[in-house]
Order: C-alpha cells, then structure tokens, then sequence
C-alpha cells in the first residue's frame, strides 16, 4: 500500500521542511510588518468620505445604513471687521463662492457653457473646452457673489458645485491699503494691521467631532467657533483721504517716485492717517510690483536730511550747551574729523543767531552744535528721540533705522557732522516724526499706535497712549518749537497757514546712489505741526526722487500746507486768536 | 509495511481545537463589524452561526468518511465543481465587481473548487508516482490541469482564489518530488500568461497599481487599504476593545468578508493578530504532521494540500490587509463572514481529521535533515542514487 521509495521519502521530508522554513520566514516578515503598522510606523491618515458602492449582501438599501458623517468638521469662524475711528468699515469679512463643474456629471454642457458665459464674463467657448475635458474637477470661476450663486443653483443642472469661501472686502479700494494690508483667496493675511493683528482678526476655528461608541450611536463634541476680534483704528477715513488726495496730487506734480505722508496726534501718539504712494487695491491686489505692498512709511529707511536739525537743535538747547539767544559765527565751512562741511547755499553767514541757523537750514550751524555736544552727549539724544528702536507700532514689518554709534566699527568722527544735519544715518519716516512729534508734545516722545480700541465678544479693551521717554525738557521744545515758527514765518512761507502759528521744518536729503550722492537724486521732506503752542496734528511729508522741484522748502511744504489746512478745518479747530481769548477769559 | 509503521487512530484534537477557536474568534468579530449594517444586529452572527453550524456539520461528516473514498470520487468531485465553476460564468450574480456567486450571493462556487482540485491533485499526482518527474507525465498535463481551472476562475475574475489554487497545487507538486528545474521553467513560461492576464483586467490591474503606489486612487481600493492601514494603527499593541472600533462605520462597510483582520487588528489590537497568526501556525503545524503520518502518499499529499491550503490563503489574507501583497480580496479562513468559504475550509479540516484517524507511528528518518556538510550523499537531486539512502533508512 505504501507506494513511495524511501529516497522519494526523505525527499518529501526535506521538502517540507524548507517549504516550512520559507512559510516561517513568510510569517515573521508577516508579524514584522503588522508590527510597524501597528505602532512602529509612521501614522496613516485616516481617509473620510468614503465612496459607497459596494454593500454587502444583505445590507438593507434603504433605512439603516446612511452616509456617515465624516468623523470632524471645521466650523470657520469669522474674521474680524477693522473700523476707522468713526465706525467706518475700513475692512468687512464676506463670503463668496466658487464655481467648479465635475464635466463626467455634467449632462448637457452646451447649455451650461451657454448659460455660464455672461455670468461669468468668460467666453461661451472656452467653457465648453473646460467641461468637454475628461476630468473629475475643473474650477470654472471664483469669487461670484450670492446673487450669481443662487441664480446658477436654480437652474439644478448636474455636475455643477459651489463652494462656500470667506473673502475679505475692502469697500474704500485702495484709502489706507498700506495701513490695512490684505488677506488672500486662501485666507493666508500680508502687511498690515491684518498681518501685525491676523491672531485676534482670525479668530479660532470650531470644530465638531463625530463619534460612535460600541453600539454605533452618535455623539458630537462640539466646539463653537470663536470669531475674531473687531479693531477700531485711531485712523480717520476723512484725513486719510485729505492726506491721500494731496500726496497724489504732490506726486503727480513734482514727479516723485513715491510718495509718504503720516499725520499724528503728538499728545498721544495716535495715528490719523497714513498714506503711501504709489498704492494698490487690496480688494485685487493687482501690482505690477510686489514691492508696493511694502509701507514705506514704518519698513523703509531713509536719510532725514535737514529735518534733522530740529533734533540737533533740542538737544543742545536741552544740555544747555547754548541758549535760544545764542549765536555763533558762520564761516561757511566747518571741518569736523577731516570733512569739510559747507552749507548748502555754499555761503558764509557770518554771525547767525540760533534761529536763522534753523530757519536757513545751515549745515555748518548743525555741525557746530554736535561738535559742541560732544559724540557722546549728541548720540544719546539721538537714543532718546527713538533713532535705531523700533517706535513700537502696532503695524507689520517695521524697520528700526540704521544708525552708527562711536564704538561701532564703521563710525567715523565725521558721522557726528553728517549726522546733525540728518544726512548719513538712516531713519524710518514714522521714526522721524515720532521724534519731531515728541517736540511738539513738550519733549516727550509717545509711542505711535493706530487701534484704538479691540472689540472681542464682548470684551472691549481700549488702548492706553503711552509715553516712551522724555526726550527734551518741557522749556527746550517750547524754544525749538519758537525757533520752527520763526522758520515757517520767514522762510519757509508755503507752509504757513492763515491764523495759525506753524512749527515746520523742511529738509533735501541727498540719496546715496552706489556709494555717491547725487545732487539730482533727493528726497524733499517736511516736518512740522500746528497749532504750535497746543499741536493737534504732526505731519511728516516725503517725496522721494521729484523731478521737478528738488528742495524740500519747495517740493513738500505746500504739501504740508494743505494737508494741515484741511485738517484743521475737517476738525474745526480754532483760530490761535479764538483760542487765545477763550483762555483769557 | 515496516514494523515502523503501526496504527495510531488518534483523531487530532488538538487540530480541531484551533479550528474552533478561529471559528469562535471569527464569530465575535463578525458580529462586532457587522450590527450596525441590520436592523437586526445579529442579522449576520446568525447567518455566520448558521453556516459554521452546517460546517460544523460537514466536518464531522467528512472525518468520518474513509480517506480512500476521496481517491475515489476524486473525478466525480473535479467534475462537479468544473461544471459549477462554468455555470457560474452564465447565471451567475456580480457582487463586488466579480461573478462570482449563485443564488442570493450564498454559494461560491471557487470556493468548493478549492477543496475539489486539492482532491483531484491529490489523487493525480500519486498515481503517477515517480513518474511525475517525467515532463510529458508530469508537469505538461499538470499545467495543463492548473491551467483550465485557475482559466475559469480568473474569469469571474476572482485573481485571489486562481492564485491561490496555483500555489497550493505548485506546493504539492514540488512535494511529491517535481524536478525544481522544471518547474522554474514553466514559472518562466507561465510569467508572460499571468502579465497578460493581469494588464487585460483593468480590475487586477487597478489593484496590483494601487498596491505599487499606495494613494493612487484615493476614491477605489487605495482608499479601502488607506482605511485598513489607519484601522490597523488605531489598534495599536492592544487594540481600541473588542466592539470599539470605528472603521466599520465608514464606507465602503465590507470589513467581515476580506479585510477582517483590520476588524482584528483595531479592536484587539496587534496581540489579536498574533493570536490569529499563531492559530494558524498551530493547524499547519498539526497539518504537516498529519502529513508526516498519512498511510500512503495520496493521503500525504491531501493533508499536505489542505494544511498548505489554509495556510496559504491565511498568508495571502493577511499580506493584502497589511499592503505586503497586493489586495485580493480573499478571505481568512474560519474567521471572514462567508458561507461557502467558512463551510469549505471546515469541510477541507475534516478531511484532514479524517487522515489524523488513520495515521501511522513513523520515525522520519534523521537523512532528511542532514543539510549540513557531512552528510552530503543524499542530497535532493541525488534521489535516483537510491543505493546510498537505502542503507541508511535501515529497511
């Protein structure tokens, strides 16, 4: 019965064995593998929105078995709204929708690409090779308002999906874009306050959980979303339109590259308006050049020029170093660290009084002044009036200046000379009227800020202006400011104002182009506020590379002019005469 | 008839053992992936108690029957199910993507083949004896023989079971003692016949991509694997708890048939797998020894094909919810929800069992696990010098 040979035996037997020793191999590799799946291995997504196609045998078609809630949903919140001071929306979170067609579900696309064409604003043809595509998505327009959505739903043709996206809507176009910032379509916010402020704006998401216990009921964890906080800028739409107007209209004039103006509240730092040109839209965010984007006014340096020397000024009037009745003899050059200083009239004036060194804007007067304060006394006053820190305000990508200090490696002795007339350090626009502004507000410098207030659920927390330091002395600043109205009245005319003492001081930087300054190439600037004796408004003016008018006695003065006239109108402030009797009586 | 080879008679508890509790095992665990489908939540514990039951039934039966009847209606056998397996084609039902099924999705022909062409094999392979290593004997009629049966089941298509089938049978031949150079060349000559067969069906085909690039087709099988992987990580060491796991309530909610190790490996974690692993481990242990004990070779060569059989499509089971082989959709033995394949593979133990009753006491001679240097004269190609190894089995 046994019908195999021994050797055919043994065979079977070894055979098996090493089949065994394979299986064995097979298996261990097996249990390896569950292993690294199992809590060795990196972790797998969980897939959700499964397709339902094949039940079991069985299975009930209709009743019990439904599509199963994917285990989480995201509950978006809502973006906060960013108001101007007056409860303008300056920023308003919307919802638009997304059109995309899934062409194998779609039954009849001719009369949809018919149909979409206007709607859309795309041509009837080109739809059509859109949805004639083989493919399981194709994205047919985005941003569509409410009004287009319903009215393309109630057609009820196949294979077309809307999606729901949180958009950001800016109802004044491009007033105050370099304040404001942007979001993108996807939500990702750039500059701005919506960049500086996109935690609080944003808000945090919801989310609600689905889970099954052992029976396979339903439980949700539920977590609300909370939307974002509502910001109240100390920005009023009102000046930052006066302010946006006149910029343009000196940009256009003078042919300047670009253009910043920022108008502050000295007493407390507030911002008012802010303006920088060229602009955008950031409802579109159509630029030819992303470096638009960018606010000059906090994140670009640039040398400060004359309007420096109010600065140069109050600190040596603050160490007592001379008197507002001091003067000194002019010989139309100073050489300070073996740099020669001429004034920029290359003349010599001879026997100048601290006033008219100011109001002719003469290099070699602030050259002496430094050089009499020493480097040591001159650079911490450049510290107090906030050179080299950041101002602190509340906006993105701010900029702290480039400034040598002695000690540094590239400072020269002769920085203390260039530095005075405001040439060969570098500034940030809003710095340097930070640090006229602390002037005007009797020597102490505030910290800038443009939200006044933050609306949470409920929870409102208003902003505190908030002082940095005492620069100058009370008694100095009022005889810089003195010194600044002797300016205006006498020179620099085009920025008087009728019935209001102006402090104002103008300034031509000249822009270092590879190392070299080119006299043709400068930056025409205006610092000043009014009313003098009780300063409302600060107001810095920059116009970089005019063509037209190079000075900025000529170029930006006016500019001042207007804007501070506009102002002072726009917020009724009386005349220095009306105010002067209300206190007198 | 040595006085080596005596009657034991001992029928194999201990085999019938780890079928139970697969089969036990395989209970809780379809009841766990499948109350929420039914309204009746035991819908399909009772039908899975109703077959194991049937199967259990089936099992006693063939353990009973004298193993020789097998040898005998081994023909009527192949015959019947050949017949099923074409009939199938023509009336058969499509579930899941394959026609595979008869009536009301309750008998699946493929699977009684299984059993069926093990039998046959069995029998065709011992009758010819030594003469299988004859080309025109052995291995052309053989893969003529694999050929039209594994044919007709790719048709369905059913690629898991086909392949399968080839495997276990490919096993057996090299068992009896095929010349392994033959076989690697008709592997060679088979290779081109499996490409085609798998790039003309787009179903293979799909599945055998989504294999080599896992998150393929997020919305087909890719995703069913994805969803298996993940189940098997929530799992982790010990497992979310017999009854917790949540993967069954996602789509495409077929976690009882082909992928229930994934129900395992989430609820009792990668201790539950083991516990399977090694069950299975246990009955092809028991299996083989079976074999070893078999009264002549065509009882060896069955319980050597049924053990292989079992544990063959365990592995492949196991492979295809791990994303170690592609997926097949095949089931695991005792434990997937499926009647004909619940009631076949308990079919195929008895037979098994049926073999143990009528094992013999047999030394295995110490020349088969002399792999080392010394002993190099009876090698495996060295099996016609039968001068040498006969001396040494002290006939």
């Amino acid at each position: 019965m046994w019908d195999m040979s021994a050797s055919t035996e043994i065979q079977v037997y070894r055979r098996t064995f090493a089949l065994a020793i394979l299986l064995l191999a097979a298996v261990a590799f097996g249990v390896g593998k569950l292993a690294y799946l199992q809590f060795l291995g990196p972790p797998v997504s969980v897939p959700s929105g499964a397709p339902a196609q094949n039940l079991p045998e069985g299975t009930p078609t209709e009743g019990t078995v439904q599509a199963m809630p994917t285990p989480e949903v995201v509950l978006p919140s809502v973006r906060g709204n960013i108001y101007d001071c007056h409860g303008y929306l300056l920023a308003v979170s919307s919802a638009v929708y997304d059109i995309s067609a899934a062409p194998r579900q779609v039954t009849d696309t001719q009369v949809l690409a018919e149909r979409l064409a206007p709607l859309m604003g795309k041509p009837r043809a080109k739809l059509l090779e859109l949805l004639e595509l083989d493919a399981k998505y194709v994205p047919l327009g985005r941003g569509l308002r409410a009004e287009v959505k319903d009215k393309i739903m109630a057609w009820k043709l196949g294979g077309v999906q809307v999606e729901l996206r949180p958009s950001r809507i800016y109802p004044h176009g491009p007033l105050a874009a370099c304040i404001l910032g942007f979001v993108t379509d996807d939500g990702k916010a750039g500059y701005g306050l919506e960049s500086y402020y996109d935690d609080l704006l944003a808000g945090k998401d919801g989310s609600r959980e689905t889970a099954h216990d052992a029976l396979g009921s339903l439980s949700y964890q539920f977590v609300p979303p909370r939307d974002g906080a509502d910001l109240f800028l100390t920005l009023d739409r009102n000046a930052q339109y006066i302010v946006e107007e006149a910029l343009a209209q000196a940009v256009a004039n003078s042919e300047a590259k670009k253009g910043v103006a920022i108008v502050m509240e000295p007493a407390s730092g507030a911002i008012l308006a802010m303006a920088v040109l060229p602009s955008y839209d950031p409802n579109t965010r159509e630029v030819d050049d992303p470096g638009v984007y960018t606010n000059s006014a906090i994140s670009e340096h640039y040398e400060p020029g004359s309007v420096f020397k109010i600065l140069t000024m109050a600190a040596a009037l603050d160490a007592g170093i001379i008197s507002a009745a001091s003067t000194y003899y002019d010989q139309g050059l100073i050489v300070i660290g073996g740099e020669e200083i001429e004034n920029s009239d290359r003349l010599a004036h001879g026997e100048t009084s601290m006033h008219e060194l100011l109001a002719q804007s003469l290099n070699v007067g602030a050259a002496y002044l430094s050089s009499e304060l020493g480097a040591l006394k001159f650079y911490v006053y450049l510290r107090r009036f906030g050179f080299a820190e950041l101002t602190g305000v509340d906006l993105a990508y701010e900029a702290p200046g480039r400034v040598r200090f002695p000690g540094d490696r590239e400072w020269h002795e002769s920085d203390l000379a260039t530095n005075s007339f405001g040439q060969g350090l570098a500034a940030t626009p809003l710095q340097m009227l930070c640090a006229v502004s602390a002037v005007a507000n009797r020597g102490v410098l505030m910290r800038p800020y443009i939200v006044a207030r933050i609306e949470h659920g409920g929870t409102v927390t208003e902003t505190v202006p908030q002082a940095v330091r005492q620069a100058i002395s009370p008694e100095a600043a009022v005889q810089v400011t003195e010194m600044l109205v002797y300016a205006v009245d006498h020179v620099l005319t085009s920025a008087a104002i009728p019935g209001f003492r102006v402090a104002g001081k103008s300034g031509t930087s000249e822009v270092a182009v590879e190392g070299r300054y080119d006299p043709e190439e400068t930056i025409a600037s205006f610092a000043g506020y009014v009313p003098a004796d009780e300063p409302r408004f600060a107001i810095l003016v920059t116009l970089h590379h005019p063509q037209k008018e190079h000075w900025g006695a000529k170029a930006a003065a006016p500019v001042f002019g207007e804007i501070a006239q506009r102002l002072l109108s726009l917020y009724a402030v009386p005349p220095d005469s009306v105010r002067a009797n209300v206190r007198g009586q | 008839m040595g006085s080596r080879r005596k009657k034991s008679g001992q029928f194999d508890y201990g085999l019938l053992l780890g079928v139970v509790l697969l089969v036990v095992l395989g209970l809780m665990m379809v009841y766990s992936a499948t109350f929420h489908l039914h309204p009746d939540a035991a819908y399909f514990l009772k039908r899975q108690i109703v077959w194991a039951l049937l199967g259990s039934g089936l099992l006693w039966a063939t353990s009973r029957v004298e193993y020789r009847l097998w040898r005998r209606f081994a023909l009527p056998l192949m015959g019947l199910s050949f017949a099923s397996l074409v009939a199938v084609l023509f009336v058969g039902r499509t579930v899941n993507n394959a026609q595979s099924w008869f009536s009301a999705g309750s008998i699946q022909p493929s699977e009684f083949a299984k059993l069926a062409f093990i039998i046959y094999i069995a029998a065709w392979l011992a009758s010819k004896g030594d003469k299988v290593r004859d080309v025109s004997y052995g291995l052309i009629p053989f893969a003529i023989l694999l050929g039209i049966v594994t044919g007709l089941i790719l048709l369905q298509p059913d690629l898991g079971t086909a392949m399968l089938i080839v495997i276990t049978a490919v096993a057996m031949f090299v068992i009896v003692g095929a010349e392994l150079w033959q076989l690697f060349i008709g592997l060679l000559a088979g290779a081109p016949a499996l490409y085609l067969v798998i790039i003309r069906s787009d179903y293979a085909l799909q599945r055998l991509l989504s294999w080599l690039n896992p998150g393929s087709d997020p919305d087909g099988i890719s995703f069913q694997i994805q969803g298996v992987l993940a189940a098997l990580q929530a799992g982790g060491i010990t497992g979310r708890g017999l009854g917790s796991g949540t993967q069954k309530f996602i789509p495409p909610y077929v976690y009882h048939t082909d992928t229930i190790l994934s129900v395992i490996g989430e609820e009792l974690g990668l201790l539950g797998c083991l516990v399977v692993i090694g069950l299975f481990l246990f009955i092809a242990y028991r299996g083989l020894l079976v074999a070893f004990r078999a009264p002549d070779s065509f009882s060896q060569l069955l319980a050597f094909g049924i053990t292989c059989w079992v544990l063959f499509q365990a592995m492949v089971h196991i492979g295809g919810n791990t994303a170690t082989l592609p997926f097949t959709g095949i089931t695991l033995p005792f434990v997937s929800y499926g009647g004909s394949s619940l009631t076949t593979s308990l079919a195929g133990m008895g037979v098994l069992l049926s073999i143990s009753r009528v094992g013999v006491k047999r030394k295995i001679p110490s020349a088969a696990f002399a792999f080392g240097r010394r002993n190099r004269r009876p090698r495996l190609s060295g099996t016609r010098r039968g001068g040498g190894t006969e001396k040494r089995s002290k006939r």
